[in-house]
């Protein structure tokens, strides 16, 4: 019943709850920070730089009726993270729902598991492990405080990690490393926050159209073209972006501290080539 | 604009529990929904609530585990809409012994219902569903799909549901046709009523009490329609966070 209220008090027509979208002035983060416009959220973006994208997202958001805001800040530099949540606090007033999106690829893509340096685990870590538990640790016990003080209200932190969590390879491990501490990381907010309304979701997408992997698109064609994908395509940042707005706007307000896979179903161990039509 | 505008969807098990929270939430949606089930009195009042609800329903008798079954829903469908986009096979029955008293009778009449039922559903519609270039289904599972329970024939069909979503998954990708898993946690509905487990759950969830069968629809929902237009093939807790473990 109790899920059934703070549903409804969703649908008030004058109230637009919060998102906060780290990475959000390009791809995945970019979509979602628009998707959650659509979805009746206000919207302030968290990223290094308000570039030509950043704009974009913050144009787009608006499109759909939204207050939109930037706070430019590195999640990395977590000795100034109780200063950069003070200011994400500020934009809008509040947050209900976060999106944990910013992350990084090493400057060396791809090296081999006897290869890759320490520099380059350090730079991966920082952002999307070490960054973004503190970032969140932060803003969750904001949200802690929040839930303690005010009306009940739909809070949640929707982590965006990737299909590598869990998967053994040898290229890139420290992008591995740092998304399977987040699939963790999300799993012990849950259980930490579910007393106090806060759910966690994490999501795994799977091989997007976005910059940050543009260098690897033809390889990923290849796969396509050999049945890998069962849904043969690319992923697009869109369809992370609706899977956020479904879980932020309570659509699924009895799951928490789970993992939903946006990736055309190729995660699904199997050894058999989807068969194509 | 409604999640499941002009989509035409099956339910089975539609006459109480879950498969009735499924079916008025798809009504809701926009979806013209049959209701499917063994009982016939109950499903058609469902149909009623939804029509009543300014929603689209008609009641077809279904038992799950008869190919004659299936055939004439669809038919009946056919005549009365034309296609399906959305399968939801939610029936399902539990007997409680463990593996050294379940009788053959018992393992096999729960076997029948809960995992070939799925299998006919699937091999009935998905042809339809091939035809109009697409559609999703959501296998209704359950939490003893992700762990061991006391249940044997129960506890083993749902492993069971799991892995059939997985080969329907890559068999119909290509289709455009979607299939998930939701696995519910605890849910009070007549099919637990009066077992220990429904007033003692609660307190051992993350989120600190039971789902309603409103939030179990919600999922499913969710994976019916184009807001999981990329996702196939996946298992969804809908539990509170139970599986994920105790908090201190």
């Amino acid at each position: 019943m109790e899920a059934t209220e703070s549903t409804s008090s969703r649908r008030d027509p004058g109230h637009r709850p919060v998102a906060a979208v780290t990475g959000g002035r390009r791809g995945i983060g970019q979509a979602c920070a628009i998707s959650l416009a659509e979805a009746g959220f206000d919207v302030v973006i968290v990223d290094l730089e308000e570039d030509a994208g950043a704009t974009q997202t913050l144009a787009n958001a608006a499109e759909h009726g939204a207050r939109a805001r930037m706070v430019v800040g590195n999640i990395a530099e977590i000795d100034h993270r109780a200063d950069l949540v003070d200011r994400l606090y500020q934009a809008l007033g509040t947050v209900d729902c976060l999106v944990n999106n910013a992350g990084v690829l090493s400057g060396t893509r791809g090296q081999d598991l006897l290869n890759v340096t320490p520099a380059d685990f350090d730079h991966v870590m920082s952002v999307n492990l070490r960054g973004t538990f503190f970032f969140t640790q932060e803003v969750a016990r904001r949200m802690v405080g929040e839930a303690a003080k005010g009306p009940p209200a739909e809070r949640s932190i929707i982590t965006i990690s990737s299909g590598a969590v869990g998967r053994a390879r040898t290229d890139s491990p420290e992008y591995a490393f740092s998304k399977s501490c987040l699939a963790l990381m999300s799993q012990m907010f849950a259980l930490r926050l579910g007393k106090h309304g806060i759910r966690t979701y994490e999501i795994r997408p799977g091989i997007n159209r976005t910059e940050m992997s543009r260098d690897a698109w033809g390889m990923y064609e290849e796969l396509i073209a050999e049945g890998r994908f069962p849904i043969p395509r690319l992923g697009v940042p869109e369809d992370v972006g609706k899977t956020v707005a479904s879980l932020a706007t309570g659509g699924l307000a009895y799951c928490t501290g789970g993992h939903v896979y946006v990736d055309g179903g190729f995660h699904i161990p199997t050894s058999v080539r989807p068969r194509r039509n | 604009m409604a999640q499941l505008d002009g989509k035409i969807a099956v339910v089975t098990g539609g006459s109480r529990g879950i498969g009735a929270a499924v079916g008025r939430a798809f009504g809701r949606e926009g979806a013209a929904v049959v209701i499917c089930d063994l009982l016939d009195e109950r499903g058609e009042g469902i149909a009623d609530d939804v029509n009543r609800a300014g929603g689209s329903a008609i009641f077809v008798h279904l038992d799950v585990t008869a190919q004659t079954d299936w055939q004439a829903m669809t038919a009946r469908v056919d005549a009365w809409r034309g296609g399906i986009d959305v399968l939801v096979n939610n029936a399902g029955i539990n007997v409680r012994t463990g593996i050294e008293n379940v009788g053959l009778d018992d393992w096999n009449r729960v076997v029948s219902v809960n995992l070939t039922g799925p299998l006919l559903g699937m091999q009935t519609v998905a042809p339809i569903m091939r035809r109009r270039g697409g559609g999703a289904i959501v296998n209704i599972a359950s939490n003893a799909a992700l762990r061991g329970i006391k249940s044997a024939a129960y506890c083993a069909s749902k492993w069971g549901v799991r892995g059939l979503t997985k080969v329907a998954a890559l068999e119909f990708a290509a289709a455009g046709i979607r299939v998930n898993t939701v696995c519910p946690g605890v849910v009070p509905t007549e099919l637990n009523a009066g077992q220990p487990y429904v007033a003692t759950t609660g307190a051992k969830t993350p989120m600190g009490r039971i789902a309603t069968a409103e939030e179990i629809a919600a999922a499913v929902l969710f994976l019916a329609s184009s807001s999981s237009s990329f996702i196939t093939g996946m298992d969804m807790p809908v539990d509170g966070g139970l599986t994920i473990g105790m908090p201190s």
